[in-house]
């Protein structure tokens, strides 16, 4: 009786999930992302990060030069494959530029968020005590921000570009990447090799590198994958406000936002911008996803 | 091979060399909001060189705590430690980092006492490159071959070993510094009853040619009584008897031990076990202040228990027992006829 209220108290434990035992997005088990999932997302990456590198030497008009011949090219028309935007400019190329800047702040503002997070998150959960409340107070100040309302303030305050993007972002998501390293480490600090290794004259800072920080890195960079998209996400939307990358240059954001008047005859300009995005999002999600159920470590293996 | 410079030969009235001991042990743990809960009673403990002395009791009696506090791991809240001549507590962290390597803890959980992303190789390693060691790798497979675990299994992690296995790989740790004392804190507990076995041969080899102290924490009667050549009976926090292995099971003198061994279960022994006194119900809480924390369970007790703590005093050579009404050594034999 008691196991079945037991199992009953812990569906409710997390509102919105799905019913334990069922399937989610995809019909796939609970047990991981399948592995034609694995193989499109990784395809899709792969292919946009080509794209975004090679630009420079592939056979497309440039991003930023108006056709002044072909405004508001419909898709597949000669010289344009994707079509062109309302100021004739390359919609492939416009793409492909905007893969850089997303890829570049997705990856530029979570390596930040990681260099700054994880130390602190690492140090609060390591030493407790005064650390720890004056680590986690901060933590819950920055967490208790909206972030949209946060990055539009820094962008009028620094200027938009590229780099406030990304120090934004990276400081933003810091604190969330904290409280993974942090919640990590004090699920080992407590364990016997630890206690084995200060018992065997080991200093802190020995004991941090070499037995916590191996078990921490996991767990931080699957968070870290997911955050990703939520920065690809974040630039978009500052992009799609005018507030993140300036014109000329492209950004999917900023190709929504200026596309977006003439959605009634042109809806391409914003439709491809629009599903490149929600694409890589999702390949990002299962990514993130197959490499937390990878490494997680069995322990109950014993 | 043990460090004369750290433990020098520090001799008892008995004139035997003691390379830890501890003298009025309180280990104290804090509750938010109340008085701290005082989990060991000022013990007073030696441990003299190349012994093994048992350390028994009921879950929560200290036995842990006392162990983890010679050590220092955490230091104690009060009382004297020392490695052979060396006084440990008032060290600052610092210092007492120094003398670490000479004193070793081997767990009960062979799982949580390995780093989990670590192979069994690189885990004994560790201690070895700490330490400067010209050849931590050559030393580390020494080791691991010396407790029977070889080079391919010294590949894999500890989720890939079996519990067994990894009681090894700790052992292997434990000594891979040269220690003088290692504590054993219910190293075989967590195992399987073949395993034990051979984790208990393994121990007492190690001991044997790594010029081994040991004190061996346990629950289990007789575990500690194979491996033990003095045994210590804790509870409540407080050492009640201590005598040599073979004098304490045969001829127990106070009735928690009495109650222990007629605890353990007897192939040839009649069915029916003489209940000594397990009627009495088990004091959690510490015990009442004055009396003898077993008073109210024991079989023999009087107003004076209640009222007035026994001292730990020596009733014959090397048996000592905290009782006002010790059992006479010719009264008892019955209780254990058939060992």
């Amino acid at each position: 009786m008691s196991f079945t209220t037991k199992t009953t108290s812990q569906r409710t434990v997390v509102p919105g999930s799905p019913p334990i035992g069922g399937r989610g997005l995809l019909g796939r088990s609970r047990k991981g992302v399948p592995p034609w999932a694995v193989t499109i997302s990784v395809g899709w990456l792969v292919l946009l990060m080509a794209g975004a590198l090679l630009l420079p030497v592939l056979p497309l008009p440039d991003p930023s030069r108006s056709d002044y011949a072909a405004i508001m090219a419909p898709m597949f028309s000669p010289g344009h494959i994707l079509g062109t935007d309302e100021v004739g400019r390359d919609i492939l190329a416009r793409l492909l530029s905007g893969a850089q800047v997303s890829l570049f702040v997705g990856v530029a503002s979570i390596a930040l968020a990681v260099v700054l997070g994880a130390p602190m998150g690492i140090l609060a959960g390591y030493f407790g005590g005064w650390a720890n409340r004056f680590i986690v107070a901060g933590l819950d100040i920055v967490l208790s921000f909206p972030n949209l309302v946060a990055l539009i303030a820094l962008s009028l305050f620094l200027g938009p570009g590229l780099w406030t993007i990304v120090v934004g972002i990276g400081i933003i998501a810091s604190a969330p990447v904290a409280r993974v390293a942090r919640s990590a480490t004090l699920t080992f600090v407590n364990r016997d090799f630890v206690t084995a290794a200060r018992g065997m004259g080991f200093g802190h800072a020995r004991i941090i590198v070499r037995e916590i920080l191996p078990n921490v890195v996991v767990p931080v960079l699957a968070y870290a994958i997911v955050v990703i998209a939520v920065a690809i996400v974040a630039e978009a939307s500052l992009s799609f406000l005018g507030l993140g990358i300036q014109p000329p240059d492209a950004s999917w954001g900023s190709m929504m936002g200026t596309g977006r008047a003439k959605l009634t005859q042109a809806p391409h300009i914003v439709l491809l911008p629009a599903f490149t995005m929600a694409l890589s999002i999702l390949a990002i999600n299962f990514l993130a996803e197959h490499f937390a159920k990878r490494f997680d470590i069995k322990e109950s293996a014993l | 091979m043990t460090d004369t410079a750290t433990a020098p030969a520090v001799r008892d009235s008995s004139g035997d060399d003691i390379v830890l001991s501890a003298k009025g042990l309180v280990v104290e743990y804090p509750v938010p909001g109340k008085k701290p809960v005082r989990a060991v009673h000022g013990i007073d403990i030696e441990l003299r060189r190349g012994e093994t002395l048992g350390l028994v009791g009921e879950s929560g009696c200290g036995k842990s705590s006392t162990g983890r506090a010679l050590v220092m791991l955490p230091p104690p809240t009060e009382g004297e430690v020392m490695l052979g001549d060396l006084r440990l507590d008032g060290l600052s962290q610092k210092q007492l980092r120094k003398h670490r390597k000479e004193l070793q803890l081997i767990f009960q959980d062979p799982i949580s006492s390995l780093n989990p992303r670590r192979t069994a190789l690189e885990i004994v390693m560790e201690p070895l490159t700490f330490l400067k060691h010209p050849k931590p790798k050559e030393r580390a497979l020494e080791l691991l071959q010396e407790v029977g675990v070889d080079a391919a299994m010294a590949k894999r992690k500890p989720h890939q070993l079996s519990g067994g296995q990894c009681q090894r790989v700790s052992i292997a740790r434990g000594v891979a510094q040269q220690p003088s004392v290692i504590i054993c804190d219910e190293p075989v507990s967590a195992l399987d009853v073949s395993v034990q076995a051979q984790v208990l041969n393994l121990l007492e080899r190690m001991k044997d040619e790594h010029d081994l102290s040991l004190v061996f924490i346990s629950h289990d009667l007789a575990v500690v009584k194979n491996i033990s050549d003095r045994v210590a009976v804790m509870y409540l926090g407080r050492i009640v008897e201590l005598a040599g292995s073979e004098d304490i099971y045969q001829h127990p003198r106070h009735h928690y031990t009495a109650l222990l061994l007629s605890s353990i279960p007897q192939p040839n022994r009649p069915e029916k076990l003489q209940d000594v006194a397990n009627e009495g119900e088990i004091a959690t809480s510490p015990a009442p202040s004055g009396g003898c924390p077993f008073a109210a369970r024991c079989p023999a007790a009087t107003e004076i228990c209640r009222t007035v703590m026994p001292p730990l005093a020596e009733i014959t050579p090397g048996h000592r027992v905290a009782c006002h009404h010790p059992i006479p050594v010719e009264a008892e034999p019955d209780l254990r006829s058939a060992s």
